[in-house]
């Protein structure tokens, strides 16, 4: 009997208890997933369709990271989640808690010591090392889309490398503002071939992508992409001679750990709106204390 | 014949092939470099066990197969059919082929994928008996500095990179060895 | 020092146990059963099972008990669930024309063979809250209905197809595409948008249809038939060379004929509009037909109008309701990163606004 069969009718947690595949997909599917992933490494930047499931989380909600994951986890796997860089933010600890229960692989908050990391809108302070590999949920995985809403269009642009439009668009920017508007989501471009978007991580992050010795993967659920950038792959941020590409973070240090160097979110600490800032990376944060 | 045996090759392959996959996912995003398979799987006379892992973690019946002659035995479409539910087909339809070197080409014949979808090509299982770290020197993703391997025909892998980013990617396979060569891969020197 | 995001584990399993609470509602009052809800909310039930593409009465009702009625989230429950059902294979094709009708009617022909068949509709009720229903027992006082017209009914379109008025629609043998084992891929032909709006929500595909009657994309039609009833499902089993029956499934089929003025392409003739539901959904049949026409300007070589229901990228991408709910609903998680960013980014523009004031 098909264990997905099973569970018709069980009153537990219909997660537990080997009612699933292992890792939740089914086998058929993560061969779908598999083919996918590696042509996307094959031609680094290019965003290869793919027939997303419905996963047992809403869409929009990581479900084309979740995808990827299950795709790539074996048992001796240890994982790490993080949501806008940190291990304990609702999402993040809704996903972990979905492998926890669908593959039994063990979990970690230390980015050094997990195999894999699944994320949302952050890189790690840390650096990665070869052999890791750092899941990316994407929303719209389309970097050209807010130029041209229609993917029969922007299909066209990427098969003819056709990128002026996204450079128009950056530089009437700069006339009108002075600086680029983009914060996050920075377009980037890999191996000189494909623009691609890199997930909504501040541009902060962006350097943390080029030439990094772990493999960045990115699955866009709803959208149907997956893609990716292999390690050691060269990736530059669209910029220009005069005004060349910046990454930006709060000027200020972490009232926790002291750290200048690391990416901080501002809190609010009291109703006169006094300021205050942490690191993003909770796990670099505990590090360093 | 004991084909019976070797239709039971795996007995818990949803992790099995989690391993063998990212074996091969670690393959393809390092590229040129040997991976040995440490695993009891049972595949028929004359498939090596690193072909099999691949063909059992990626194919099913959305891929068609080429096999070359010499590969395409009763024994190893069996094995093939029972597993993956795979289809064969000729060079010009598949999405995966298996063989040696000299029976697998012309690259020409095989899908490149189209410009607006790259991804539509396929990929080439050459069962090779000579892999190894020594030999053209290549360079491009996944690859620290430069790398070495013994390819079969450097002229003919440097123009399949030349065709970026249609092409065709490529695993090596022997016994329990095997590397991969995407098309992203320059070969020769920089 | 106050830190909002820390406990997420404990709030999100607090979260949990009350909404399971609040979901069970007030215990002294009995649990509902799932018999009630297919028997009694059978309507709901139809939308789950056309919607998370899945038929099974039993599962939809689990689905809009747990949910708490959220028909939506009771339509992805389903979806969720049926995507992890292995895939034996295909069934042959539904022949409709030997549907079971409870329901026939046609507005373009007055009477036709088989007559015209009211069954259970809310037509005619007129919609005045029955406060009759609120008494617990109520009476019934009707006896049980059965179909009685078994013999199979002809169809509207074949009469215009008889004369030659109708537009032929061939019977390609093509196998069609699937939108749930393949990523849609544009421009579609026609059966993979059909499949893709027999899924999609019913109240986008009814806000399309009702536009293409107010002007935007004007296509004239009639409902030259709508017919609900059961159908048997068939399953060929290769290996044997059989074909078994696997049981049988009720659907609302629409057609609708719609005028048109020919094209360079297309002689002057009636064309079709096609839609087709699980369960009991007119509204939602009468939509999906009235859309598949829109959609069908470039084979037919009309004008393109520009309007939404023409526009086969817009409708097939933005109709699905599991993937539109998901990302809408999603900019309430955290995003603290990105508006951290936004954040230092004004601060900078204003910055040297202000400088350059000075």
């Amino acid at each position: 009997m098909l264990k997905s069969q099973k569970n018709k009718y069980t009153k537990e947690d219909p997660l537990e208890h080997d009612e699933y595949n292992f890792a939740y997909l089914d086998e058929q599917t993560k061969r779908m997933i598999r083919r996918a992933i590696l042509k996307a490494i094959a031609i680094p930047g290019y965003q290869v369709p793919f027939s997303s499931r419905e996963m047992p989380m809403p869409y929009g909600w990581g479900t084309g990271g979740v995808q990827v994951t299950a795709s790539c986890l074996c048992p001796t796997d240890t994982l790490k989640v993080i949501d806008q860089g940190a291990d304990d933010t609702t999402n993040a600890v809704s996903i972990r808690k979905f492998f926890e229960k669908t593959a039994n692989i063990n979990t970690t908050d230390d980015t050094n010591s997990a195999s894999i990391i699944q994320t949302r809108h952050r890189i790690p302070e840390e650096p990665l090392k070869e052999g890791q590999i750092l899941i990316y949920q994407v929303p719209i995985p389309e970097p050209l889309r807010f130029l041209e809403p229609r993917e029969t269009e922007t299909r066209i642009m990427h098969a003819l490398e056709e990128y002026g439009l996204m450079h128009v668009k950056l530089y009437e920017d700069i006339t009108k503002h002075g600086h680029i508007s983009t914060a996050y989501a920075y377009p980037i471009k890999v191996e000189e071939r494909y623009v691609m978007d890199p997930s909504p991580i501040p541009k902060f992050d962006n350097p943390k992508l080029h030439n990094n010795e772990a493999l960045q993967l990115f699955g866009a659920g709803r959208e149907q992409r997956i893609y990716a950038i292999p390690p050691y792959t060269k990736v530059i941020s669209l910029d220009f001679e005069d005004y060349p590409f910046e990454p930006m973070k709060a000027e200020a240090i972490c009232s926790i750990c002291g750290s200048n160097s690391s990416y901080l979110d501002e809190i609010i600490i009291n109703d006169k709106g006094d300021k205050s800032y942490i690191c993003s990376d909770t796990n670099y944060c505990e590090k360093r204390k | 014949m004991n084909s019976s045996n070797n239709l039971y090759a795996l007995e818990n392959p949803e992790i099995e092939n989690a391993f063998f996959f990212r074996q091969a996912l670690n393959a393809i995003s390092t590229p040129g470099k040997i991976f040995d398979l440490s695993c009891n799987l049972n595949t028929p006379n004359g498939l090596s066990k690193s072909a099999g892992s691949l063909l059992l973690c990626l194919c099913d019946f959305d891929t068609p197969i080429f096999l070359s002659e010499t590969f395409n035995t009763d024994e190893i479409r069996k094995w093939i059919t029972f597993h993956t539910n795979s289809n064969f087909t000729e060079k010009g339809n598949c999405k995966f082929a298996l063989g040696n070197w000299e029976e697998l080409l012309p690259f020409e014949k095989y899908q490149l994928g189209t410009d607006a979808y790259p991804d539509r090509s396929a990929t080439l299982i050459i069962n090779y008996e000579k892999i190894s770290n020594n030999g053209t020197k290549l360079f491009g993703p996944g690859i620290k500095n430069y790398t070495y391997f013994n390819l079969p025909d450097e002229k003919k892998f440097k123009n399949n990179n030349s065709l970026f980013p249609l092409g065709l990617d490529f695993f090596f396979s022997y016994e329990n060895k095997f590397a991969a060569i995407p098309r992203s891969t320059r070969i020769g020197e920089k | 020092m106050y830190v909002a995001v820390k406990g997420g584990e404990k709030a999100i399993e607090n979260a949990h146990r009350w909404l399971s609470e609040k979901r069970r509602g007030n215990t002294d009052l009995k649990s509902i059963e799932l018999k009630q809800i297919s028997e009694q909310l059978f309507l709901s039930v139809s939308r789950v099972m056309a919607e998370g593409s899945l038929y099974d009465k039993e599962l939809a009702s689990l689905a809009i008990k747990q949910s708490s009625g959220d028909l939506i989230e009771a339509i992805f429950l389903l979806r969720a669930y049926r995507t992890t059902l292995p895939r034996f294979g295909y069934s042959k094709g539904i022949e409709t024309d030997n549907m079971i009708c409870s329901r026939r009617i046609s507005a373009t022909y007055k009477d036709l063979p088989g007559g015209q068949i009211l069954g259970p509709t809310y037509d005619y009720t007129h919609r005045l809250l029955d406060f009759k229903l609120i008494a617990e027992e109520e009476v019934h006082n009707s006896k049980e209905v059965e179909i009685d017209n078994i013999e199979k009914l002809s169809r509207v379109s074949e009469y215009l197809n008889k004369d030659d008025l109708i537009k032929r629609e061939n019977n390609t043998s093509k196998q069609p595409k699937d939108l749930t084992r393949e990523p849609l891929e544009l421009p579609a032909d026609r059966s993979l948008r059909l499949q893709s709006l027999t899924r999609s929500d019913e109240g986008f595909l009814l806000g399309m249809a009702y536009s293409t009657q107010r002007g935007y994309g004007r296509n004239h039609p009639f409902v030259g038939e709508l017919r609900i009833g059961i159908v048997d499902v068939f399953f060929e089993i290769s290996e044997l060379g059989i074909e078994i029956e696997i049981g049988e499934i009720e659907i609302t089929e629409c057609e609708t004929v719609n005028q048109f003025m020919g094209s360079k392409k297309e002689p002057p003739q009636f064309t079709r509009g096609y839609g087709l539901v699980f369960g009991q959904s007119e509204r939602k049949a009468i939509s999906m037909a009235l859309v598949d026409r829109a959609l069908q300007w470039k084979e037919l070589g009309e004008e393109n109008q520009n309007a939404p229901a023409q526009d086969e990228e817009f409708v097939l991408y933005h109709g699905d309701n599991i993937q539109a709910t998901g990302f809408v609903e999603h900019i309430k998680l955290p995003h603290y990163v990105d508006f951290q960013s936004e954040l230092e980014l004004i601060r900078k523009i204003r910055k040297d606004a202000q400088k350059s004031e000075k």
